[in-house]
């Protein structure tokens, strides 16, 4: 608790001589910023601007981008199609039909999981409504569509490939790396999908899963293998 | 809640019961205790009420808070469909009252206007007007405000259905019924009309302002609102409780943390939990970094508009650093969706405490470089001193709160009239001006940049190392995932939040705490369901944009330019 | 022309059937052009609610658009080929957001940035326009809310590439199907 600070005081209202020659501020302006301008002329290396997309930002793990959906160890997915991250979506883009499993063990499974990309406001509730710890968000975020029909992402844009390097890595999730209360059992079975701990190791074999550096969408060649093909472009008002 | 008239009052309630029975208008007001005392008034009576209210020395209810409509039509225990909710709040006293004017079911829902008592209520009232089809005698300009011209029903009322859109073509627009004919002559000049907007650079976001010139010099001037209302709060009505959260970040997007905390520090108080220090000092700290940058925006953003460029990169700096800081607590930049009833969303990260302090010494630094360049600068000065004067007496008739009523001179600040968190422990000054032009807005905005630093300084030195974000209460805070994913009873409570959401008590609260732009109060009313029965936004915004219009009437268009920059109209808050 | 089936050879390249020099230069200038257009596209920022304080972060030195040659920002639709949606168009914008793509020059490309400008985001409600493409074609799609500025540099970037390749943009196509419809 303290008191009332009078800006007005502080800053007396009447400009000095100097000040109201117009010049003297002039250059003490230009003083500003011609020290920022050497600044970064001589280092240069630490200029604030982000040289994306050859570099990235480095997002903190907890970054929510693209959703993924983890899987077993078998491979199916850890999702049983209970809708409860449709139910706490405040946005409503995800569509689940749920099926019943061919393995008795596993009740049931989503035969659809859309996720409407362009619906959806990454607020993460439906990783914190998963019970199953089926649904977790990535670090990767970009996407960009040419149509409305391709940004509903369904099973096999969204599943985790075992194995496989996840883009960019993982972002929002319940569990971290380094977090000690991770539980054993089927929870714990997700590491398949590599996290933070394991970038290193997959350094080691030559993939970054970071890519600070290296290839970004403009060296990618338009009809190459990175991205599909969008469907022909379709006028909105053309269709009615 | 109809039946606390029989438990004592609280002091504040009692003492208001004692006054009116005192005054000729005893037999006609109806004093109840709810979170704040209430006052119950008829249609017919309320102009007379309202002039008591104000003017009474032991009232003194000096500043128009709010009006929110209310349908009733869905909700047991009141006795009509409609009610008229109006806050006001008493500078000299420092209280907040309620007043409930309960309309008879008519067809037509009418209540006299009060304009004249409070100048504030107009573009409130317009509002309500708009979203419930009350009838306001007496309003000046009566029209619809939020929705476009074309617009059939009113939305906010419970049996319209929440997606039915109304087709809108540019000849529905309707101008200020003054600026569609020429004009007498003033002088030798010919007066002309100048509309500016919906979308122009200068009008940050979408308003639209119709002005009428004589000569250099605005003689009347109109905003027209309406072109971003994305219907907030009906979508508060069909979602859960925690559901709205994501929706409260796009308020006031520049500041997105603040508006998380006010909205879930109303549903907590319905609720009667208590959050664990170590999370209240989070949404603190993160409250005034995000202070910070809306007052970053809002003056780069002004200086550009009156041409000095390169303040605008030195002040969206600091952003981005404290962008990092959020993105590492929760995962996005700028819509956070952090807090939880009765929470976080997630503890801070391992790094919280030295990051925010790589913060505190970097920002400083920006802030230092903006003052060089802009303070003392005569070519600032000569645009920014002496235009959009308001008196203090103005600024309190036009219910103006936030930096703006503090240039003027009232060091009115929430943070330390009904202080909430820690803000009573810390050690932090209230900035006031007292001239109440653009400069002095400009002035505050910077002191009250540095004042945030100091008070994240104490929170951090405070801040525990370790111990809970959120309440333990799991009726309302969602169970740890390993007890989910391995107890039985955890699953049974997250199933019950997630598929059925908070019940919150039925009843009502209005809570506020100080936003970046002044105010910001929600009042939230529960019928015991699984959502909002209907959430209220107080945004500090609208009664600033309302009385824009007047500040900018004898001034020329750049100066006006100027004062929509320093006046900081965010249009998502604005019309919501 | 035979088209090229399976075991038929193809025709040797004869420059004087596929119409000589002159045919060679337009292709290459329409490359050039199509070029040139990529790389110098001047925004204008049709910024109404988060996104467009996102757009400021894009602009802004952290991110500077102006290394893809499109930092000259423009506020009059008159000077500017790319509109940048940014945030929630209500009803009463369509209007204002038509008018403003009527008047800018062609070619002219749109992109929607966020899901309120694409789809309406999670305002399915009675004010808020379901997606911009009820007003005006759109040819990226940004998702985000709102996007981060890498991701609408994103897709600026495949933007780009569309031009580059020489695909034309929406309205055009919106244009000669109108025409062949009559």
């Amino acid at each position: 608790m303290s008191g009332i600070v009078d800006v007005s005081i502080k800053q007396p209202r009447k400009l000095t001589f100097a000040e109201r020659l117009y010049l003297p501020e002039i250059v003490k302006g230009m003083g500003v910023t011609i020290r920022h301008l050497l600044r970064n002329i001589v280092s240069i290396r630490n200029l604030p601007t982000i040289l994306y997309p050859e570099k990235r930002r480095d997002y903190s793990d907890r970054f929510r981008g693209k959703h993924i959906l983890t899987t077993r160890d078998d491979g199916t997915l850890k999702c049983v199609a209970c809708y409860m991250c449709a139910e706490a979506c405040p946005a409503e883009c995800i569509t689940i039909v749920a099926g019943e499993h061919p393995k008795i063990a596993y009740e049931k499974y989503p035969v659809v999981f859309d996720i409407d990309m362009l619906r959806c406001v990454f607020c993460g509730f439906c990783v914190d409504a998963c019970p199953k710890d089926a649904l977790w968000m990535t670090r990767n975020y970009e996407m960009a569509f040419f149509n409305r029909e391709e940004a509903i992402f369904g099973i096999d844009k969204l599943i985790a490939k075992p194995g496989l390097p996840v883009k960019d890595g993982m972002g929002y999730r319940p569990y971290y790396p380094g977090d000690g209360t991770r539980p054993p059992g089927d929870a714990s079975s997700s590491p398949v999908i590599p996290g933070d701990g394991e970038r290193e190791k997959w350094r080691e074999k030559g993939i970054d899963l970071h890519h600070t550096e290296g290839p970004g969408p403009l060296n990618r060649s338009l009809d190459g293998s990175g991205r599909e093909q969008a469907a022909a472009p379709q006028h909105p008002m053309a269709k009615s | 809640m109809s039946s606390v008239e029989t438990v004592p009052l609280a002091p504040a309630a009692e003492k208001l019961r004692e006054r009116f029975a005192r005054s000729p208008l005893s037999e006609r007001v109806a004093v109840v205790d709810l979170d704040l005392p209430t006052l119950e008034v008829a249609p017919a009576d309320w102009p007379a009420v309202a002039r008591f209210l104000r003017d009474d020395s032991e009232c003194a209810y000096d500043l128009f808070l709010d009006l929110a409509g209310v349908d009733n039509a869905k909700r047991r225990g009141r006795p009509t469909r409609f009610e008229a909710v109006y806050h006001l709040h008493s500078l000299p006293r420092s209280e907040h009252v309620r007043v409930k004017v309960i309309l008879p079911d008519t067809a037509e829902p009418r209540l006299p206007s009060v304009v004249d008592v409070w100048p504030a209520a107009n573009w409130f009232e317009r509002e309500a007007f708009d979203l419930y089809g009350f009838d306001f005698p007496g309003h000046p300009n009566l029209r619809r405000i939020l929705v476009h011209d074309a617009f059939v029903g009113h939305p906010l009322r419970k049996d319209y259905s929440p997606g039915q859109r109304w087709f809108f073509a540019e000849e529905d627009l309707r101008m200020p019924s003054w600026a569609t004919h020429t004009e007498e002559r003033a002088g030798h000049f010919e007066t002309q009309t100048l509309s500016i907007g919906p979308s122009h650079p200068a009008t940050h976001g979408i308003v639209h302002l119709v002005a009428r010139l004589d000569g250099e010099r605005i003689k009347r001037a109109e905003t027209q609102i309406g072109y971003m209302h994305r219907c907030f709060e009906k979508m508060a009505e069909t979602h859960t409780w925690n559901q709205v959260i994501p929706f409260c970040d796009r308020l006031n997007y520049v500041s997105a943390m603040i508006n998380g905390v006010g909205y879930v520090k109303t549903v907590e108080k319905m609720l009667g939990i208590e959050v664990p220090d170590r999370g209240r000092l989070v949404r603190t700290i993160l409250s005034e970094f995000s202070r910070i940058m809306d007052h970053c925006v809002d003056i780069g953003a002004n200086l550009v508009d009156i041409g000095a460029l390169t303040n605008f990169w030195y002040l969206y700096q600091p952003r981005e650093g404290i962008y990092g800081l959020l993105e590492a607590c929760c995962g996005a930049r700028l819509t956070v969706s952090y807090v939880r009833v009765g929470g976080l969303a997630i503890d801070v990260p391992e790094d919280f405490v030295p990051r925010c302090r790589a913060l505190l010494e970097s920002i400083p630094k920006f802030l230092n470089d903006v003052d060089r360049l802009v303070t003392r600068n005569r070519i600032v000065r000569n645009r920014l001193a002496g235009t959009g004067v308001i008196t203090k007496e103005q600024a309190i008739a036009w219910g103006l709160t936030g930096p703006v009523l503090r240039s003027t001179g009232v060091a009115y600040d929430v943070r330390r009239s009904r202080p909430y968190d820690f803000y009573d422990r810390f050690d932090w000054d209230v900035p006031v001006a007292t001239d109440g032009d653009n400069y002095a807005r400009y002035l505050v905005r910077m002191e009250e940049m540095r004042q945030s630093l100091s008070i994240i300084r104490q929170a951090l030195d405070v801040f525990p190392e370790s111990g809970p974000v959120s309440s333990d209460d799991w009726h309302v805070v969602l169970p740890p995932k390993d007890a989910v994913y391995h107890d039985m009873e955890s699953l049974i409570f997250h199933f019950k939040l997630i598929m059925e959401g908070i019940r919150v008590p039925a009843g009502e609260r209005y809570d506020w705490i100080e936003g970046a732009n002044g105010e910001l109060g929600f009042y939230a009313i529960s019928d015991g369901g699984a959502g909002p029965y209907r959430v209220k936004v107080r945004p500090p915004c609208f009664p600033m944009m309302a009385a824009y219009e007047k500040i900018i009437i004898g001034g020329t268009i750049s100066d006006a330019i100027a004062t929509l920059g320093t006046l900081n109209i965010i249009a998502g808050e604005l019309e919501r | 022309m035979p088209t090229s089936g399976k075991g038929e050879p193809l025709p040797a390249y004869d420059p004087k059937a596929a119409g000589g020099a002159a045919d060679f230069f337009t292709t290459r200038l329409e490359t050039m052009v199509a070029w040139a257009r990529a790389n110098s596209l001047w925004p204008l920022p049709f910024a109404t609610a988060c996104c467009g304080i996102e757009f400021m972060s894009v602009v802004s030195s952290h991110y500077d658009l102006s290394r893809f040659g499109a930092e000259v920002v423009r506020f009059s639709p008159r000077q500017a080929d790319l509109l940048i949606v940014a945030g929630t168009v209500v009803d009463k914008l369509g209007p204002t957001l038509r008018k403003i793509y009527d008047q800018m020059p062609e070619p002219k490309w749109v992109i929607s940035m966020g899901v309120c400008a694409s789809s309406g985001g999670f305002y399915r409600a009675y004010h808020v326009t379901q997606g911009i493409d009820e007003i005006v074609p759109v040819d990226v799609y940004v998702p985000g809310c709102p996007p981060t500025p890498e991701e609408l540099m994103y897709g600026i970037l495949e933007l780009q590439r569309k031009i580059r390749s020489g695909e034309k943009s929406r309205d055009d196509r919106s244009a000669a199907a109108a025409a062949a419809a009559r």
